[in-house]
């Protein structure tokens, strides 16, 4: 019986997800511009108990046209870049909540970091583009489109803010872009006629332009733009140093005279380049280095300070030292070993 | 024949052709009308409220129309079971508890007007035959329903708002 129960209880569960999987959103952005909505009344009565014809009155309005474009921004929080590399891209959504068929101008604007940070450089050759063969991310050569076309009623687009890192950017440097999208006439390829709001109450004549887009951090409330923010922020890079000791002579045991083997696991994560990493590990006390037994990455280095990557009590007294030279996050892990007798 | 009858005779002749005429051109006048609320500030620099006509204003989907029916008795006659049905358009949705009619019984149908029926007791059934009660957005029709005879030169309106889809 319990195993019946539990069973019917997943079914159930399932459903329930499904449910909630197929439901659809509610239309977001209503009845079509131009279309007739009326009000029909109808009366019954009777005189001298007997039913009287209908009597019906109608009054309608036309529905305008709602300018409502939303920009979000798909990134949750800064982008991570390094300080040098080309073409780095913010991400944002344009979408249609209006009820008619529009085209959007897109510009990026310097903001105010919309992640609680302050804005304090710029990005080099900031461009703006369309996602436009609907492989997700930006492709150089794919996604051409500067402007959003004939974007229908309800419906999303994705939109690049692309811009050029400058070298020497200090770790946690930000900068802060506005997406700013503007409506424009739809109707026909290319870009259409900036759309223009209705002035004074209501033209009377078909369909008036309403903007009913809120404000964003590039634009105001009902100006036929919308705009959101987004950030770069430059990454550092972090060392992270694995150190472990196993006692390689007879016995195992660390006594006195025993042999240990120090393992230094070296490696680097974050977008940044940690450039000139030097490892320095100062030999145990009561212990004493087993000369010839320092390796980088499998090979021997001399405990001299010479050309070669280490040395042993000769940067630094009483320590081993190791240069690793720059080194990122795709740096294969850095292994140092070096062995010392318990005195 | 006294002079009494010979007025009372007159008096008949003179009103027959009258009550022909009036119910001739229709005993009951209606009229519809849909205005949306205008906030505006007056001369004083005070914020007020104005319903302006439908059809002279901007109305986009999210906006809430008022749709009014004005109701009058031009005959002479007590009008008795008067009904008022306003069908809910496809493009709006009935705002929940706002349709007014002083004197006025009011229901809702989810049927395309088959039954009529007050919001606690309207249900809509599955296809698998489970009810449940109806949604205010599901409303398709509303009926009003005066109680007693509307006198001759009574009047009224019963109103409802309803949300441009």
């Amino acid at each position: 019986m319990k195993r019946t129960t539990r069973y019917i209880l997943t079914a159930f569960i399932a459903l329930v997800i499904l449910a909630a999987i197929t439901e659809r959103p509610a239309r977001a952005a209503g009845t079509p511009a131009g279309v007739t909505i009326s009000g029909q009344a109808t009366a019954t009565y009777d005189y001298d108990a007997s039913p009287q014809p209908p009597i019906t009155a109608v009054t309608s309005f036309v529905v305008d046209r709602k300018i409502d474009p939303i920009v979000t921004t798909t990134n949750n929080s800064y982008v991570s870049v390094a300080p040098g590399p080309a073409s780095q891209a913010l991400t944002f959504r344009v979408t249609n909540n209006g009820n008619a068929t529009q085209d959007y101008s897109l510009a990026a604007a310097n903001a105010a970091d919309p992640f609680g940070g302050a804005d304090n450089f710029d990005g080099a050759n900031v461009r703006v583009f369309v996602e436009t063969n609907g492989t997700p991310g930006y492709q150089a050569g794919a996604d051409t489109a500067t402007f959003i076309d004939e974007l229908v009623s309800d419906a999303a687009t994705t939109v690049y803010i692309m811009a050029d890192i400058p070298a020497g950017q200090a770790t946690d440097d930000i900068a802060a872009y506005a997406l700013l999208a503007t409506a424009h006439d739809g109707g026909a390829a290319g870009l259409g006629a900036l759309t223009a709001a209705t002035a004074g109450a209501n033209s009377q004549l078909g369909v008036d332009m309403v903007f009913a887009d809120a404000a964003g951090p590039a634009d105001g409330a009902r100006d036929g733009a919308h705009s959101a923010a987004s950030a770069y922020r430059v990454a550092g890079a972090a060392v992270t140093l694995l150190k472990s000791a196993v006692v390689i002579s007879a016995g195992n045991q660390p006594v006195t005279g025993a042999t240990i083997r120090y393992t230094i696991a070296v490696t680097v994560s974050g977008a940044g380049t940690a450039a000139g990493v030097v490892i320095s590990d100062p030999i145990p006390v009561n212990t004493t280095f087993v000369a010839g037994t320092l390796t980088l990455n499998n090979g021997l280095l001399t405990d001299a300070a010479d050309t070669d990557a280490g040395d042993v009590n000769g940067t630094t007294a009483g320590a081993v030292t190791v240069r690793l030279g720059d080194l990122n996050s795709a740096s294969p892990v850095q292994t140092i070993t070096f062995e010392v007798n318990i005195n | 024949m006294t002079t009494k009858t010979v007025v009372s005779m007159v008096l008949v002749v003179l009103l027959l052709p009258m009550t022909a005429a009036a119910q001739k051109k229709g005993s009951i006048e209606l009229r519809s009308i849909s205005e949306v609320e205008v906030a505006t500030t007056n001369a004083k620099g005070e914020k007020e409220v104005k319903r302006v006509d439908a059809a002279a204003s901007k109305v986009i989907p999210g906006d809430v129309v008022i749709f009014t029916t004005q109701y009058a008795n031009v005959d002479k006659k007590p009008a008795e079971n008067v009904v008022i049905i306003n069908p809910v358009s496809e493009h709006v949705v009935y705002v929940e508890n706002s349709a007014e009619g002083p004197g006025m019984k009011i229901e809702f149908s989810v049927d395309q007007g088959k039954r009529y029926a007050a919001p606690d007791k309207l249900v809509k059934t599955d296809a698998k035959g489970v009810s449940r009660r109806a949604a205010a957005r599901e409303y398709t029709h509303i009926r009003w329903t005066l109680g007693k005879p509307l006198a001759p030169g009574g009047k009224g309106s019963v109103s409802f708002r309803a949300r441009v889809k």
